[in-house]
């Protein structure tokens, strides 16, 4: 699954330290995300768009691969 | 001149990579506590057992049972820990122990029957000792996985 947590991040200007602290996780979460080691809980994906103001796909979307 | 910022410490490197919230911090050095606590009473336990006459006696059964009481603790603060544990860190333990109970269960049948071909018998804390490395292992190979 690929995301656009950098780019949302970065346009608010946050930190990971600071999004892990709005979501409540850690930022070993926050960065294992952003990395794609990580797919996030359902929960935690919606959590993710409520802070960005945003759709759950605009910040993640399937790979070509993982939809058939 | 400028001067270099100071080199963290072992321990502050190791507290970085750790996968984990304030209050997974917090859950997790309560769980140590009682951990230690459980240890402290099962050597206090071995002293008062070995001591004295042999025999049912109240102080006896009383050190017998009282470090089981203690790791009931111990056991229902790591439950905490895992239900309040930052989503990374429930699968990061969730891998790690499944590898400490299913190489520890490998070790036991496994070793079972190398005793029957001359190797000497394993007491049970040998095999805990054997699961808490796995877990330890575990827990580092899967966080570098993740992280």
């Amino acid at each position: 699954m690929r995301n656009r947590l950098p780019v949302f991040r970065a346009e608010l200007r946050w930190s990971q330290a600071r999004l892990a602290d709005e979501l409540g996780v850690s930022r070993q979460t926050v960065n294992s995300i952003e990395t794609g080691r990580y797919d996030p809980s359902l929960p935690l994906a919606f959590k993710i768009a409520a802070v960005f103001e945003v759709a759950i796909e605009d910040v993640f979307q399937p790979n070509s691969g993982d939809v058939s | 001149m400028t001067s270099e910022p100071p080199r963290p410490t072992l321990w502050r490197r190791f507290d970085r990579a750790c996968v984990a919230t304030p209050l997974d911090r917090r859950n997790m050095r309560r769980f140590l506590l009682w951990l230690v606590a459980w240890m402290a009473a099962f050597v206090a336990a071995r002293l008062v057992l070995s001591g004295g006459p042999a025999g049912a006696t109240p102080v006896r059964i009383a050190a017998a049972v009282g470090p089981s009481l203690i790791g009931i603790g111990c056991i229902l603060a790591f439950a905490s820990y895992l239900r309040q544990a930052d989503e990374l860190a429930r699968r990061i333990q969730l891998e790690s122990l499944a590898m400490a109970f299913g190489g520890g269960a490998l070790f036991l049948v496994g070793y079972t029957l190398l005793e029957q071909v001359g190797l000497p018998s394993i007491r049970p804390p040998g095999v805990l000792a054997i699961m808490a490395m796995l877990w330890a292992v575990g827990t580092v190979a899967t966080t570098q996985r993740y992280t």
